[in-house]
This record gives structure tokens, sequence and C-alpha cells, in this order.
């Protein structure tokens, strides 16, 4: 069943995603062809079976029809000849010693006045022990005397001891001249006196006598034939169609594949010479109305059972697990493990959206349980830098220092002192993540000012920041790695002077702050590389990873949850400008 | 004039304090200074602050405790904490206490002379709201000989808790800080902080001979801060600790 296999296979030989809807329909498909082909067999085979029973009924009855009819006619003519038998006249032509021409024809007109009731008679013979004969009839006979006098035909017709015995045509001895074939009954006649065999007589009958017990069937074919197949009376094409086993006795019927021949039956009635041929045609035959009728129905069930089934796996099966899919998808798109709502069947189905709600809920637990531990760690790693540095230490020293520098009259170093230990003090300072806009500025003027104690020469400042952005929450340390990145990366390695400029403004929620330097720029791959996404970016390039410049863009990524929340704007030689999209609105964590 | 009381553990802190900040445009003075929370305890009662500013972390009595003491010893007394962000904890228990502001270390000028300011406006509104607040003593239950026996008894047995000064034990006993301290000048001859120093150090002298270390004898009188311990008993002895167990080895 390799065709049953292609058909079932056919989506996958195309290559192509195969829906469980379209296999379904395939098998569907196929199953109603396969049983449609079956019904259609059926059907068939039903009507020949019919079609053929009906044929050989028919057939039987005509072939029996005709086999009586001319049964009773030629039993008709046994008695006819048994009354010229016991004729006066002819007992005398018989007996005589010898025979004078007076006596054949009383003779002769004794047979014609018995015979004169029936038209068919052909010719009458009576033949004399002696041989001598006189014979009546139409037209003109030969008599083969050799043939006639064969002793196995003598004695075939004196086993019957008066009996009739049925011959074409004398059994070979006699012949008309016109070639007309014909039906001979013949007995040997006894004399009723001395029960002795006074001789033979042969009554000929012509083929008249077929044609009328066939002329009342004249519409079905019908063809009655001699043992040997020649054509006597009826359809001659027929004819044509004889063969030897038609002479067995038994009614046959043989298919034939011819359209109006279809079936052929024969029969040779016992103890006559003939073989009666008979043929059906398709047109005289139907299948019984009652079968139709069961089989229709049966179709129609079908139909309806397959249009049913079609219907439940589209509505109970292929529609949910399509509604359960399409959720599936919803929840996929929408980024986040939710459960499905779409109402489901209570089945096998249903249990597929519960396992699929229930997995989601278990691994928005695990999820939430990573994040949670990831936070941790990362506050771990957090806390680890920042007590790297002792605080106290640092502020006492500081303060020791800063009374030195202003005992000693040192205004500038105890100024610089102060604001250092200012930007210590936001920079080390733990407490909340996330401070308004203005206080992470103020960090990085301290920062600055620092710096420009260092590279005052080549290093100013510049700040323009909206008033309406002052106060906006922003996570802490987010522009002081990238002023320090100006100074490292862009203004010192230009050795030109230089200006940082920060600006920061409202734009409906979003805040856009600015890092600008007049620094020594960057080239495409260089932000290509800084902008890139990746974890393991700490040991790939150490020129960038020192001043932890990625793990800024990381933070404000994570924070923004946007990756487009910076963008980095260069010229190189020229000028590096970061920009920030901080919304205001959707502020995480 | 706000009086101001600065107490830090830091001397550097402390002097960069008095120095770096502009009192007198604040319509404040320093009048005094403490190395320790214990110090303070023991001289307040003389500087008589309406300002405290106290460093949180500091050695024998922190500033939290002190807080805790003095806001309820002296419910008029002003007190900025000032902390590193690291003290946050510390930080988060002031809460509870009614202090008046926080400042953060290292000190920055701008950023005190800011609290202070708010602070003084304050303090302004709360005396305008009271008026000169002068203490009735008329109205006061007397005080004869046997009450000021009985506090000298309880001096006696009580100078081990470094907590007590002349205004926690007037409250005990229901008078005036200042009204005890008169009359106990006049029926003893002596200051009240002078009589508790004296019954400390007699305890100390007497620990010193039987060869105790300075910080298990701190302890034991009531001063734990050992640089405050040790300037009282300079100042009441003459010398040092170990000079005074020296001293009394040789004899």
């Amino acid at each position: 069943m390799k065709w049953v296999q292609k058909i079932l296979n056919r989506q996958n030989v195309s290559g192509a995603h195969e829906s469980i809807a379209v296999r379904l329909w395939n098998i569907i498909a196929l199953i109603f062809t396969m049983l449609t082909a079956a019904l259609i067999i059926a059907i068939v085979m039903v009507t020949l079976n019919t079609r053929k029973e009906n044929s050989v009924r028919e057939s039987e009855t005509i072939i029996n029809g005709i086999t009586s009819t001319l049964r009773g006619n030629i039993d008709n003519y046994k008695d006819l000849s048994r009354l010229v038998m016991i004729n006066e006249t002819i007992m005398e032509f018989l007996r005589a010693e010898n025979v004078d021409s007076g006596l054949k024809n009383d003779s002769i007109y004794a047979i014609n006045d018995i015979l004169i009731v029936c038209n068919n008679v052909d010719s009458f013979f009576i033949f004399r022990n002696d041989g001598d004969y006189v014979s009546t009839g139409r037209g003109e006979y030969f008599i083969d005397r050799e043939m006639m006098n064969r002793p196995e035909w003598l004695d075939q017709i004196n086993e019957k001891r008066g009996g009739a015995i049925i011959r074409m045509n004398g059994n070979g001895a006699i012949f008309r001249r016109n070639g007309n074939q014909f039906i001979t009954v013949a007995r040997t006649v006894y004399d009723i006196y001395s029960q002795k065999k006074t001789g033979i007589l042969l009554m000929n009958i012509s083929m008249h006598l077929l044609e009328t017990a066939i002329g009342e069937n004249e519409n079905a074919g019908i063809c009655i034939v001699s043992e040997n197949g020649d054509y006597l009376a009826g359809d001659e094409e027929l004819a044509g169609f004889f063969t030897e086993e038609f002479r067995s006795g038994e009614m046959i019927h043989k298919d034939n594949g011819d359209k109006r021949f279809h079936m052929i039956s024969g029969y040779k009635p016992d103890e006559l010479p003939i073989v009666i041929m008979c043929r059906v045609t398709p047109a005289g035959t139907s299948v019984p109305a009652a079968v139709l009728v069961v089989l229709t129905l049966l179709a129609v069930v079908f139909a309806i059972s397959i249009v049913l089934l079609a219907s439940y796996i589209s509505k109970d099966i292929n529609r949910p697990i399509l509604d359960l899919s399409e959720a599936m998808e919803d929840t996929k798109k929408s980024g986040w493990l939710k459960k499905i709502e779409v109402r489901m069947p209570d089945n096998e189905i249903g249990q597929l959206a519960v396992s699929y709600n229930s997995m989601n809920e278990y691994l928005n637990e695990i999820l939430t349980r990573l994040i949670e531990q990831e936070k941790t760690v990362r506050g771990v790693e957090m806390r680890v830098l920042q007590e790297q540095i002792k605080p106290h230490f640092l502020y006492n020293s500081l303060e020791t220092i800063s009374y030195m520098a202003y005992e000693a009259g040192a205004t500038k170093a105890f100024e610089a002192l102060e604001t250092l230990g200012n930007f210590y003090r936001n920079f080390l300072s733990k407490g909340n993540r996330e401070i308004p806009l203005k206080r992470e500025i103020q960090i990085i003027k301290d920062y600055l000012s620092i710096q420009k104690l260092r590279y005052g020469d080549i290093l100013s400042d510049e700040y323009d920041v909206d008033e309406a952005a002052n106060e906006l929450m922003i996570p802490k340390l987010i522009l002081q790695p990238l002023v320090e990145n100006s100074i490292y990366h862009g203004i010192r390695p230009k050795g030109e002077p230089g200006v940082i400029k920060i600006s920061a403004n409202l734009d409906g929620d979003i805040l856009n702050v600015i890092v600008y330097d007049s620094g020594i720029g960057m080239s495409e791959e260089q932000i290509g590389l800084i902008l890139e996404e990746k974890d393991d970016d700490e040991d790939e390039n150490p020129a960038l990873s020192g001043f932890g410049l990625k793990g800024t863009i990381k933070r404000i990524r994570y924070f923004c949850k946007d990756k487009n929340a910076i963008e980095i704007f260069s010229e190189e030689g020229e000028y590096t400008k970061i920009v920030l999209r901080i919304n205001t609105k959707q502020q995480g964590e | 004039m706000y009086r101001v009381m600065i107490i830090d553990d830091e001397i550097s802190a402390r002097n960069l304090m008095k120095v770096s900040v502009d009192w007198d445009s604040l319509g404040m003075q320093v009048v005094g200074e403490a190395g320790s929370g214990i110090e303070a305890i023991n001289i307040i009662d003389e500087v008589k602050p309406d300002i405290a500013i106290v460093d949180i972390s500091m050695p024998f009595m922190n500033g939290i405790e002190f807080t805790e003491m003095a806001s309820k010893t002296y419910p008029e007394l002003a007190i900025i904490i000032m902390t590193a962000m690291d003290d946050f904890e510390y930080a988060r228990k002031c809460v509870s206490l009614p202090v008046f502001e926080y400042m953060l270390k290292p000190i920055v000028r701008a950023d005190v002379t800011a609290t202070l300011k708010k602070l003084k406006d304050k303090l302004d509104k709360r005396r305008a709201e009271l008026g000169w607040n002068n203490k009735d003593e008329a109205n006061e239950p007397d005080m004869d000989r046997s009450m000021i026996d009985k506090i000298k008894s309880y001096i006696e047995k009580n100078y081990k808790d470094s907590k007590i000064n002349l205004t926690s034990v007037a409250q005990r006993f229901g008078f005036s800080s200042s009204y005890l301290s008169r009359r106990f000048k006049q029926e003893t001859g002596k200051n009240f902080i002078e009589y508790l120093t004296e019954c400390r150090m007699e305890r100390a002298m007497m620990l010193a001979r039987g060869n105790y270390k300075m910080f298990s004898t701190s302890n034991e009188v009531g001063i734990p801060d050992t640089a405050y311990f040790g300037k009282c008993f300079k100042k009441y002895t003459g010398m040092s600790y170990s000079e005074y167990v020296l001293s009394q080895k040789g004899q």
C-alpha cells in the first residue's frame, strides 16, 4: 500500500510544516475514498450478481417454454404418424405381396387425408420391408438409399419397437433439393394383426414448426440449432456462439464479454436433435429497487458520519488546539509566563492547558527565585566592593588633614580636601540605589573640581540642567563613570584643552542626559564594542573594563529595561557624545 | 546666642568643626567639647548647652546611648547626630529618638551651615512660643539637711553608674538641677559634681593601691572613658594614674 503511505506522508515529503488538521483531513479523505470505492464495488457486484440471476431465470423461462411447446407439438406429430400407421390402406400397402401403382396412390391419398389437418408436415415416407416405398410432400426430395439402409440407423429405429425417434433430415438419408432442413419423426410399423414388423415411416416436419415455437418470444434473441450447431431457426447471429457444451442435456449459461450477448444459454432437450440457445441483453435486466435504496441509504449515512466526524475533529480537537497554541503564542509574545485564560473544553486538551499553566507557574517561581538570587549576589558584590574602602578611616584622615591644612593657612588644600570628602561621602554612601539627578550632578561637580586640580590647564566643565529634571530619580553613579571615561579616554589623550559638558532635559516622560566631551572621539568599531551586549566583557577589552564603562552601560540598560536607552555619537578627533534616555514613568526595581 | 557643645572622639574633627564654621553669623557659640559621651555627661551640667552635636560612633558610650540618656534628662536639648552613611543601622535607631537633625561625615562646611541654620530657626520659633522659661524655684519642695544626706548616700551607692550627674539625680529626687546645685553647695561646701568625682576618685585611689589596671579601675568607678578618667584622676591627685600606682608601691 505504498500509495496510502504516500498520501499520509504527503506533507512530510514536501518538507513543509505539517499540521494535525491537514493530516486528519488527509486520513478522512483517504477513508472517504476507500469506503466510496468499496461501496461502488459492492453496488456493481450486487448489480452483476442480480443481473446474472435474473438473466439465468429469464433464460430458463424462455428455453423451458420453447422446449415444452416443441415437445407438445412433436407429440402431436407422433400421434399423427400413429394414425397413418394404423390406416387400413397403408397397412394394406405394407402387407401386400405385390404392390401396384394403384395401391401406392391410394396410400398417398390416405396419408394426405390424415395430414391435411396440419401445415408443418413437409413430407412423409413409408418404406416397406422390401425397400419399396411411397412418399408424399411438397418440393423435391432425394433419398440416399445407402444411408437409409445403414444397419445402425435401422437398429436405432427398431430398438424403439414402434416408438418414435426424432432425427434431423432422416438421419442424413433424406434431403431436400432447396437445402431446407427438417426434423424427422421415424418409427417402425407393425402389423396390427400379426404384430410383425411391416415397414418404417419417416415424417419430416419443416422448420416452420420451430419458427412458430420461437415466434412467441421474438424479442429475446433466441436461436435453435442442430446438434452440430447448424442454424435451424430464430436469430441466426446467435448460432455463431454455439459450443459443444450446450449438448450436455443440462441447461448451460455462459458469460460473454459482448455487450449484447453478455450471457448465452443453451439447452438440448432430451430426445430432440436440437439445441435451443438464448441470450439476455443487459437492458433486459435491472437491480432491484430495494437493493439500491439500501445502498443509497448506506452511502448517505456514511456521508453524514464523515461530516459529523469532520466537524467533531474541527470543533473539539482542531479548534481548541489552535486556540491553545494561539494563547501560548500570545504568552510568548508578551514576554511573560502568563497563564492561559482561554476557555478550554474539559478534556485532554483542557488538561494540556492546565498542565501548561501549572508549568508556567512553576517556571515563574523558579525565575523569581533566580532573580532574587541574582539580586542578592549583586548586592553582595556591591557591598564587597564598597567595604574594600573603610570610610571611617578615610573620613577621619580627611578631617585630620583638613584641619592641618586649615591651621597652616593652606586654604586651597583645605577646600580641595573638603571637596574630596564630599565626593567620597556621596560616592561611597550606601542606602539609596537611586538618587535625584541633582545629587549625581553634584558628585560629578565635586569629581571634576578635584580632577581640575590635576588637569586644570586642559579641563573645563559646563552644566546645562533643566530645573524640572533636577529632582528626577536615577540610578546612583551612572554619570560619574561616563565623565571619568571622558577624561581618561577623551580629553587627556588629546592633549589639548577640552570641555566636558553635562546637559539634562525632560522630554515628556523621557529624561535625556547628555555627557559630551571634546576629546579624541571613538571609531564606529569602538562604539560597537562598547555597546555590544555580552556578559563576558570584563576581560575582553582591558582598555575599557578598568573604568567600568561597560558595567555602567549594563546598569543603565537594566534600569531602563531598554537596550537602546544609551546611545553614543562620536566623530574621531572631535567629540564624543553619550546620550541616555531614561523613561521616568516606568522605572524598575 | 545658642550654646553649642561638640561631642566627638576625634579631636581633629572637633577642631575642624570649631574652626571651619562661622558660628557668630549663625548666632551660636561653641561653649564646650567632649571626647566621649561619658565626659559629656560629667561636664554637661557646667557647660549648659542648647545644642549638642554628637558623633554617632564613639567608644565607651556611643552617640545613640548618649542621645537616649540626654533626651530623657535634658528634654530641651537640641541634638544633631553626625554619621557616615555606613552607620545607617545606628541612624535607624535614632528615628525613635527626638533627634533634631542628621549630619553626614565627613564635615562639609556648606552642609553643616545649612543644617545649623535650619535648627536655629526651629529653636527661635520654640523660644518665641514658650518665652524665656525661668523655673520658679519658690514652688519647689524644701530641701532640708536630711534630704542632702539622702542624696549624698545615693551618690556614694551609685557612683559606679556612669550615667548619673547633677541633673539626673535632681530629677530623681524631684528638684531642679539649679536648686539642687545651690542647696548642695550651701550644705556641703562642695559642688555636686565635685562630690561625685571625689567619691569616684577616692575609690579609684584605693583600687590603684590594690594594683588595679587603669582600665578596670575606670570601669569600676563609673568613668569607663579612660582618657577622661585619667584627666579627672590627675586633676584630683596631682599625678597620673601610673605615677600614683608607682608612688604607692614605693611606700
